[in-house]
């Protein structure tokens, strides 16, 4: 099919909007959309008309969820008790089947450099692929404030076997650190670290895998104002790093990380 | 989490909290089951589209953005896309020809009949009543029916540019009265 000229394009975006236009013109106009903001919110505008027109009072059929936990192998496991935990570690997680058996996926962004003043490895990282919880990393969970969180942190930075990672920001300044136990326990330290903006929150991410490109997993949203949090891990992590994101926290983000620290191998 | 927002809801999904993923199942799955079925006439086809959607959901949330649109617009997105996929196949084509017969012998589309919703239904309604009459029929024929705007223009014996017209000034009317009535967004 010839390329269409792009008022032609234009003319088609509320057929395309309803998915009534041919394969081929579809290929076209995605192209369009993606490189004209202005014709790609009207198309998103026109999907938001035509879904009211679609809405229903019914159920949704309660099979069909049944399938669906069927499917996503919604089989809890309890993360155990332990004394240090963190409280929300008792929330159940739901391990994926699919995510053991399949190669990781990535979330289609990039952090675009990592601050300096940490290890070499993390400095030359200019593009790390960020991953959502995997087989590697499968409970990863954060919990912030409450006592038993303290008193956890506390606890670890002096157990046997313990050990501390110092999170910079650009200047070199230690703002924050994590202790992490052998028994897959970690916590987040804020050392001053400025509350965020309004409307932001901070947000924890792990690195894992190659050190010379490691891929990073949400850690979990460390709220405005992060003072102690709790999280824990399954994985070897090479290091850590926290963005400032708007909130509730995002699930990829293309921020500058505010704080790095690396994991001594 | 009934009280979370969207952007919530996807990002406690994106750390695989089931119940999340139930709230939105609890709050899309009829939508999205009813357009499915609507559009393919059959009932498991249905059932196999929205199972798909919500699992799509599931494995890669990253998928959704909040700043582009609602969940409930981008499930439904979902949902139709899907549909017309497998209904434009032969196998399900012959099985909507089937139906098509059926309805047309029964009653036929009518638009205004598959808005539902209690709070919003009046809403949707009116704006639906402003239009004129070929968008309606092209839109109708377009969403619900799985047609290409080519066989719009067929089955209404229109000039495809004609249908291409009545579609998007259908939709900008409609968007505009719902702007109107502030139901855009909501829900």
């Amino acid at each position: 099919m010839a390329e269409l000229q792009r008022e032609e394009l234009h003319a088609l975006l509320g057929a395309y909007a309803l998915d009534a236009v041919d394969a081929d013109e579809r290929d076209q106009i995605e192209r369009y959309v993606e490189t004209d903001p202005r014709s790609r919110a009207e198309v998103e505008s026109f999907r938001e008309v035509a879904s009211m027109l679609a809405m229903s009072g019914a159920d949704a059929p309660s099979g069909i969820w049944d399938r669906i936990v069927g499917e996503i192998d919604g089989e809890q496991h309890d993360l155990g008790s332990s004394d240090v935990a963190p409280p929300l570690l008792a929330t159940p997680i739901f391990e994926r089947k699919q995510a053991r058996e399949s190669a990781r996926r990535s979330v289609g962004w990039r952090w675009v450099g990592v601050a300096a003043g940490v290890a070499a490895t993390l400095i030359a990282v200019l593009a790390v692929q960020v991953l959502r919880q995997n087989d590697r990393i499968d409970r990863l969970d954060v919990a912030t404030s409450g006592e038993s969180v303290r008193r956890g942190a506390e606890a670890a930075s002096t157990a046997p076997g313990s050990h501390t990672v110092s999170l910079t920001a650009d200047s070199g300044a230690e703002l924050a650190s994590i202790v992490l136990r052998p028994d897959g326990t970690g916590y987040f330290v804020s050392k001053g670290l400025d509350a965020a903006p309004a409307g932001e929150v901070y947000q924890l991410w792990a690195l894992v895998g190659d050190r010379e490109k490691p891929e990073a997993i949400s850690a979990g949203v460390l709220g405005k104002d992060p003072g102690v949090a709790g999280f824990r891990f399954s994985a070897p992590v090479n290091g850590f790093a926290v963005t400032r994101e708007r909130a509730p926290g995002v699930i990829s983000s293309l921020q500058k990380p505010e704080l790095t620290g690396v994991v001594p191998a | 989490m009934r009280e979370s927002s969207d952007a919530k809801l996807v990002l406690a999904i994106a750390r695989y909290r089931q119940e999340a993923l139930a709230e939105a199942y609890r709050r899309h799955g009829g939508a999205c089951f009813g357009l499915a079925q609507r559009l393919a006439g059959d009932r498991s086809f249905a059932e196999e589209v929205v199972q798909e959607v919500f699992l799509r959901l599931w494995n890669q949330p990253d998928k959704f953005d909040p700043d582009r649109g609602t969940l409930r617009s981008y499930l439904l997105a979902q949902t139709h896309g899907r549909s017309v996929d497998l209904v434009r196949s032969e196998s399900a084509r012959r099985r909507r020809e089937e139906r098509e017969a059926r309805m047309n012998a029964e009653s036929g589309y009518d638009l205004e009949r598959e808005v539902w919703d209690l709070t919003l239904a009046e809403h949707v309604r009116e704006a639906v009543s402003k239009l004129a009459e070929g968008e309606r029929a092209a839109i109708e024929l377009a969403y619900f029916g799985g047609h290409t705007y080519r066989e719009v223009a067929r089955i209404l014996d229109q000039p495809e540019g004609t249908i291409k017209s009545r579609i998007r000034s259908g939709l900008t009317r409609l968007r505009s009265e719902l702007e109107t009535s502030e139901a855009m967004g909501r829900g």
